[in-house]
């Protein structure tokens, strides 16, 4: 995995390579508009964290002319202006994740995890949290690697669950992940199978927000 | 309130009665003195004309024709001879007795007379007539004279409030123009209608100030977008070095002390978003609502939170008055992004003023056209003497410890004023934990999507 930052305050840009490198990247430094440009001819990067304010040339150029040259590697922009007209631009131009200075460099890790792994979505990685590991690819769920058996809608719903798990997902959300158009959903389908993971599972793993959905327990 | 409106017609009004006044007194004065004139000249021809032949016992007794004509005209007669005796005398005469020569006004009876005296060598005519006569017809001139000007004074009156209506009809339009935009909209009034030039120095004054109103707030803007850069960016600087220094073991020093100075970077970090979340927010123009979801940003802000509840052990959950209203009934006329900040505020408010295992809510409610939300906690509510201050800017509450901004509610309140919304606290009647209410959000309609 090679990744470039597009950043030119030396301060900031040196704890995000240190961490990025730590994390098992290889990770590629660009100081200003002209040289990202450069570095992103190469055509080689899997990942693009990029800063708004450049020096010359400015954050969304570089980003719209990346996108007009064809590259498709996710771009993640880091910027200290948060203003939501500008949040929006960016999104339009063609990022794929924004995240507001001051950010938390576990923060920004999870984000570039999360942006790589939809990248090579294909693979089916396996998906943990906490005791919990799901393998989309052969259907199986372990608690604390012992295997729990679950029917298809159960396993449906706690890999929606587990996919975004600090996301509260709400009911209309999970029918829509368990059913097909057209299908006939039972009033209470979603109560039904969460009832019985938590049977399964144990009742602390899936946590009720009261009037708005469901999602996994906290995990520290 | 002095109204230009009602101090013209009052005073055009009253101004042209009391002329009219003056007019018709003035014209009753000079036809009574005409009819004086009038008919002394008629008493001294009647005195003159008096036939001699009139001494006669009979004629004292009937009288003649021509006497009886005059006395319908209520002319009094007496003749004496030059002895002074009574001679003549016709019938509705008063007994006034003779007097001297000459004109008088007299009372008999009960009424006044005007008498005329003539010395002839031979005898003494006195000729006497009512006052009463002389002003009824004193009052017939005059209303003949006057009649056309009560008709005026109508059609005066009419023309004036007319003419007083249309001059003011520009003033009442630039105040209509004024009243109803928005106290927000920056748009200079009327900016090439054809405006009276009495009013045009007051239109450019203002349109001026709106201009430069326009200026400043742009200037606020820019100047808040560009210290939110400037603030942002150093701070960022500052917090990654302390992470990686931390991971990597180059930053030597106790862990307590690392863990404070992080914790106190992060109070910083939060307080210069809020500040800059209150700037942006007096910043803001009201122009921009927009129909949004409530209910969709509820349930995202209490989703935002739910991790930072379930690490308290707190009940948080969401709530619907009444339990099955549709999403349509809960559109609001606001800002998105500025009713997000209002609910993380005071569910973030909330949360941190409630002790572990206790329940905060977010508490949607619609009664007809009325729209509101109230965010309750279960915890230790704040003084009644204090409940006035905590929107005011920077104050904190006498018994709270150091992380909240202080902004937090300042910040709610001036989007709640922004949508039109009011913004109020209680305590519960429980007794424990406080309730914030926002009412009167503008119900949306339909999503514009």
């Amino acid at each position: 995995m090679r990744l470039l930052l597009v950043e030119d305050d030396r301060m900031i840009a040196e704890p995000v390579l240190g961490a990025m490198r730590r994390a098992g990247y290889a990770i590629d430094w660009a100081e200003d508009g002209r040289a990202a440009e450069l570095s992103l001819g190469n055509g080689v990067y899997d990942l693009v964290l990029l800063d708004l304010g450049l020096p010359k040339k400015d954050g969304i150029a570089v980003l719209q002319a990346y996108r007009d040259a064809g590259g498709a590697a996710p771009v993640i922009i880091l910027t200290a202006r948060d203003a939501v007209d500008e949040r929006v631009r960016g999104l339009d131009t063609g990022a794929d994740d924004y995240l507001v200075k001051p950010f938390d460099l576990d923060e920004l890790a999870a984000r570039v995890r999360a942006l790589l792994r939809r990248r090579t979505g294909q693979k089916h990685p396996i998906y943990t949290h906490g005791e919990l590991a799901l393998d989309p690819a052969a259907h199986e769920l372990t608690k604390d690697g012992v295997p729990v058996a679950l029917i298809p809608r159960e396993f449906a719903l706690l890999r929606a669950l587990i996919e975004a798990p600090t996301r509260v997902h709400t009911k209309a959300e999970l029918e829509e992940k368990l059913y097909g158009w057209g299908e006939e959903i039972g009033s209470n389908a979603v109560e039904v199978h969460i009832h019985s993971l938590r049977r399964k599972l144990g009742a602390e793993q899936i946590v009720t927000v009261r009037g708005v959905g469901y999602r996994l327990r906290r995990v520290e | 309130m002095i109204s230009i409106r009602r101090w013209l017609l009052g005073w055009l009004i009253f101004g042209f009665v009391a002329a009219s006044g003056v007019a018709a007194y003035g014209i009753f004065r000079t036809a009574h003195e005409e009819a004086n004139e009038l008919f002394d000249y008629e008493l001294r021809a009647v005195a003159l004309s008096v036939p001699p032949t009139a001494i006669g016992a009979n004629a004292l007794a009937h009288g003649p024709a021509e006497s009886q004509e005059i006395s319908d005209d209520r002319i009094a007669i007496e003749v004496w001879n030059a002895k002074g005796e009574g001679v003549y005398r016709s019938p509705e005469a008063p007994g006034i007795g003779r007097l001297t020569e000459g004109f008088r006004t007299i009372e008999r009876g009960e009424k006044d007379w005007r008498v005329y005296g003539l010395r002839h060598p031979d005898r003494f005519i006195q000729v006497a007539q009512p006052v009463s006569v002389r002003e009824s017809l004193a009052i017939r001139l005059a209303l003949r004279t006057l009649w056309p000007l009560g008709l005026l004074l109508p059609l005066t009156v009419a023309l004036v409030l007319f003419v007083v209506s249309r001059a003011l009809v520009p003033i009442r339009a630039l105040s209509r123009a004024l009243s109803t935009r928005s106290l927000e909209v920056l748009e200079p009034v009327y900016p090439d209608a054809a405006v009276p030039i009495e009013v045009r120095p007051l239109v450019d004054a203002l349109n001026d100030l709106l201009y430069r109103l326009k200026a400043a707030s742009s200037a606020q803007r820019t100047f808040i977008a560009d210290a939110a850069h400037e603030l942002r960016s150093p701070l960022a600087a500052l917090k990654l070095q302390l992470q990686a220094a931390e991971r990597d073991g180059s930053l030597k020093g106790e862990g307590q002390t690392l863990g404070r100075i992080e914790e106190r970077l992060n109070r910083i970090i939060r307080l210069v978003q809020q500040l800059l979340a209150l700037a942006r927010e007096d910043a803001e123009p009201t122009s921009a609502l927009a129909p949004v979801g409530l209910r969709r940003l509820a349930e995202q802000s209490v989703s935002d939170f739910s991790l930072i509840a379930e690490a308290k052990s707190i009940d948080l959950g969401l709530e619907l008055a009444p339990t099955v209203a549709i999403d349509e009934a809960f559109m609001v006329v606001g800002d998105a992004n500025g009713l997000s900040v209002l609910l993380n505020n005071l569910l973030d408010n909330a949360i941190r003023h409630t002790p572990q295992g206790g329940r905060v809510d977010l508490v949607l409610r619609r009664d007809g056209e009325e729209i509101a939300f109230d965010v309750r906690d279960s915890g230790t509510g704040i003084p009644e003497a204090e409940l006035g201050r905590v929107c005011d800017r920077f104050y904190r509450g006498v018994d709270t410890r150091g992380e909240g901004s202080g902004l937090g509610l300042a910040i709610a309140s001036r989007i709640a004023s922004r949508h039109g919304a009011a913004l109020s606290l209680r305590n519960n009647a429980e007794g424990h934990g406080l309730t914030v209410t926002v009412s009167h959000l503008r119900p949306g309609g339909q999503r514009q999507r």
